[in-house]
């Protein structure tokens, strides 16, 4: 009765099919769960459209007054960064996916099988994202007066060869950490390693065309630093193509580039690849150390704390604080709704110190939109979360209003999110200018952000983390929303700055803190006053 | 069929399973039961390869499930207790990838599923207009059922199956599995409705903190127990046997009216 053993040649190809469809299909459906199977849109060309289009402006922006070699290593370091963040957000749901031992460990395929079809859906994806972001950069390689027509076939090759060396880097990262650290932690690395990449993609972005800046314009001079950089030795392909001559550091940075990628890739794919299926096992088995016994929680020691016991006397905003403190330290999707957008609205002013003389004043006029965008959209996250539907709990316990428990997380997310954005601007400012007044500069920024949080929960249905995640991706009006504070928090820093060196300072800062307290008073009520939505259930 | 010896499972700290050791020939139907922790399920994801034993041995239908796991899974069909399926499939994809991980062609496989289909009162428009995502948690779980029936296994596993099926369902799946056994397929039937067990099942086998701490047909567990049902015998072993006091003390402290 037993089934005859079957080729692997059928199970890769379903398999191949399955991964395909779930991660091309399985983000629309989460967007949209009542999509029907047959409108699903297959046509990626919009997508391959959009990516060409950033990376025509990334070009533009700073890259073609380099020459050949570190044109094309910023061609691949936008490359890299950009795959890199979609890979990590996207590969662990899909090479460690805690769903899928209940499907799939039972059935008689190797994890081998398994592991290498999700490589193949992977690595195409990465490489159709690469050639589209990089479409307008290999024209320009190709066409412009110092390119070659040799890049062109170079540039679409080191893609692959990039695109193979990403992947097989996250594979391995993840595997090995999972198996060293469990699952808990893996959670936590993902969530880190995306904030990471935010970081070194900004950071990068703006500090890497300063520090190449010697370059411009100049001839080529090999520089041994460079080879520490991995985008530099895929670029290093390119440039041999392009100048067809060969210096000795281009050769050692493309040796480099086939030697590192040829040992990841077997490491990930053949070395760890037959342990895969002890990996998978280890999602299942991990057991969380437990608490010790009359041991609490650091949320629950904050919330102890006799200061904030008085500061949520109101029981409903006890539970909305003690709710967005789990949720921001400890589901990941929520993690990363909030940290990335700190740390990218933190790193940009920060910057600007790099502008030399203008620096400082470049971020003063930025602080009360960087306050403002915090406060807006970190507040406007607070209604998502993948556990969206424990929310339902609020519409049948009785409570009126959802505007408690709204105050409850508001004050969470200031001790969460603003208090160490103060914190940080107020010591940068400090050691800067080593003035304590110039802190009075800061007044205005503050007063933003203060403001700025409450606006999300006057619009209709806000009730903390009681909608899909998904749902957070549609935000159309809310994208179109978030321009708002960038636009007052621009104008607030620009009459600052005026008021600052013309002299009226003091009166715009009475204006504004006055006006700060009556629309805070005003919000309030009406946040107070808002009813339960019921209708979103 | 299937031979468990001093099968262990350790989780950190925590002994899931203790050194099991079980005999379930072809043709029978063994209830396997359990408090919740017992290792109920534990044992049947080690059976089917789901996950590794700490130590002891495994085999079902003459493979070592150490030396040759693929034959084994080969030989079992398994409907897990979370009824997981992947949301963004049809029914009919979905149904389709378990029968070519399976080795079964796809004609072959629609021809199959055409006849599960009548069987469970479903349409081909239901398995292929929406994706697993939205459909009914009976639905779901009979896709599940489905899958795991697929390639015809002599050895099934069932892991609360009957959670989400109607009552028409759940008779028809029954009787299924009675006839199935019948022609000589082994089952394991895993669920916390000891009525419906003690009804379906030729034999019970009780776990408890990992051990075994009963097995046999019903009728004689009933006869050694003083004619007390499956339920009685239960709590008894599992240390349920104040329960009724406990619950009896316990509403007492419902006697003052709730706070307005």
């Amino acid at each position: 009765m037993t089934l005859p053993p079957k080729p692997e040649r059928l199970q890769s190809r379903a398999l191949g099919v399955l991964f395909t469809e779930l991660f091309y299909r399985g983000r629309q459906i989460r967007v949209n769960p009542k999509l029907k199977p047959a409108n699903v849109k297959r046509g990626r060309f919009w997508g391959f459209a959009l990516l060409a289009l950033v990376g025509a402006a990334l070009i533009a922006v700073n890259s073609t007054r380099f020459p050949a070699p570190l044109f094309a290593t910023m061609a691949h370091a936008y490359t890299l960064l950009f795959g890199g963040i979609s890979l990590v957000s996207a590969s662990g749901a899909m090479l460690f996916n805690e769903q899928e031992p209940d499907i799939l460990l039972h059935r008689p395929v190797s994890a081998r099988v398994i592991l290498l079809a999700k490589v193949r859906v992977l690595l195409r994806s990465l490489w159709f994202n690469a050639l589209a972001l990089n479409l307008i950069v290999t024209l320009v390689g190709m066409f412009s007066a110092r390119g070659s027509w040799r890049y062109g076939p170079a540039h679409v090759l080191s893609l692959a060869l990039s695109a193979t060396f990403m992947l097989s880097l996250v594979v391995v990262c993840l595997h090995l950490c999972l198996r060293w650290f469990g699952k808990e932690r893996l959670h936590s690395l993902l969530t880190t390693s995306q904030v990471i990449a935010v970081v070194i993609f900004i950071g990068g972005s703006q500090l890497a065309p300063r520090m190449m800046s010697d370059w411009a314009n100049g001839p080529w001079q090999p520089s041994a630093w460079l080879l520490a950089l991995p985008p530099f030795w895929f670029g290093c392909i390119d440039a041999l193509a392009m100048a067809w001559s060969p210096d000795p550091c281009l050769l050692i940075g493309a040796a480099l580039a086939c030697g590192v990628t040829a040992l990841l890739a077997w490491l990930a794919f053949a070395r760890l690849a037959d342990s895969y299926e002890d990996t998978v096992f280890a999602l299942q088995e991990h057991a969380r150390a437990p608490t010790a016994p009359g041991g609490r929680r650091w949320t629950d020691r904050l919330a102890a704390w006799q200061p904030i016991r008085w500061w949520l006397r109101d029981p409903a905003e006890r539970v909305g604080f003690l709710l967005t403190l789990t949720q921001v330290t400890r589901v990941r999707n929520v993690k990363l709704r909030v940290f990335p957008l700190l740390i990218q609205f933190t790193a940009y002013p920060l910057i600007f110190l790099f502008s030399g003389a203008e620096g400082l004043t470049l971020v003063f006029i930025a602080l009360p939109a960087v306050f403002a965008m915090v406060g807006f959209v970190i507040t406007e996250a607070m209604q998502y979360s993948e556990e969206n539907t424990g929310s339902d709990l609020f519409r049948y316990v009785p409570l009126a209003s959802p505007g408690p428990l709204f105050f409850g997380a508001r004050k969470a997310l200031l001790l969460l999110t603003m208090l160490p954005l103060l914190l940080l601007w107020v010591t940068v400012v400090l050691v800067v200018t080593h003035d304590p007044v110039q802190l009075l500069r800061m007044l205005p920024a503050m007063a933003l952000g203060w403001v700025a949080g409450l606006v999300p929960a006057t619009m209709s249905s806000y009730l903390i983390f009681s909608k899909s995640l998904e749902g957070g991706m549609k935000m159309g009006r809310g994208c179109l929303m978030q321009f708002v504070p960038l636009l007052v928090g621009g104008l607030v820093g620009g009459v600052s700055w005026a008021a600052w060196n013309y002299g009226f300072f003091t009166w715009w800062l009475l204006f504004v803190i006055l006006g700060a307290v009556g629309a805070s008073w005003g919000l309030r009520q009406v946040i107070a006053r808002q009813p339960l939505d019921l209708e979103a259930v | 069929m299937i031979k468990l010896r001093d099968l262990t499972k350790v989780f950190g700290p925590q002994t899931a399973v203790a050194g099991l050791n079980l005999d379930v020939p072809a043709g029978q139907i063994v209830g396997f039961l359990g408090p919740n922790g017992a290792g109920k399920s534990t044992t049947l994801k080690m059976i089917t390869g789901m996950l590794q034993p700490t130590s002891g041995t495994v085999t079902v239908a003459g493979h070592d499930l150490a030396t040759d796991a693929l034959a084994v899974k080969r030989s079992v069909g398994f409907v897990p207790e979370s009824g997981a399926l992947f949301e963004s499939l049809t029914g009919l994809e979905y149904l389709r990838m378990v029968a070519a991980l399976y080795g079964i062609e796809e004609t072959q496989a629609d021809a199959r599923i055409t006849e599960f289909i009548q069987f469970f009162d479903l349409t081909w428009e239901a398995l292929t207009d929406k994706f697993l995502g939205s459909y009914s948690k009976g639905m779901r779980r009979k896709v599940a059922i489905i899958s795991a029936l697929l390639h015809n296994p002599p050895v099934l596993l069932f892991d609360e199956p009957l959670d989400g099926l109607d009552v028409n369902a759940a008779m028809g799946f029954k009787t299924l599995i009675q006839t199935l056994a019948k022609q000589g397929r082994t089952v394991v039937y895993s669920s916390h409705i000891l009525d419906v067990v003690e009804r379906l099942c030729d034999r019970v086998v009780i776990i408890h903190q990992g051990r075994l701490v009963l097995d046999g047909a019903p009728a004689a567990i009933s006869a050694e127990h003083g004619g007390a049902s499956l339920e009685e015998v239960f709590t008894r072993l599992t240390g349920g046997d104040r329960l009724r006091e406990k619950a009896e003390n316990f509403a007492q402290t419902f006697r003052h009216d709730p706070p307005a």
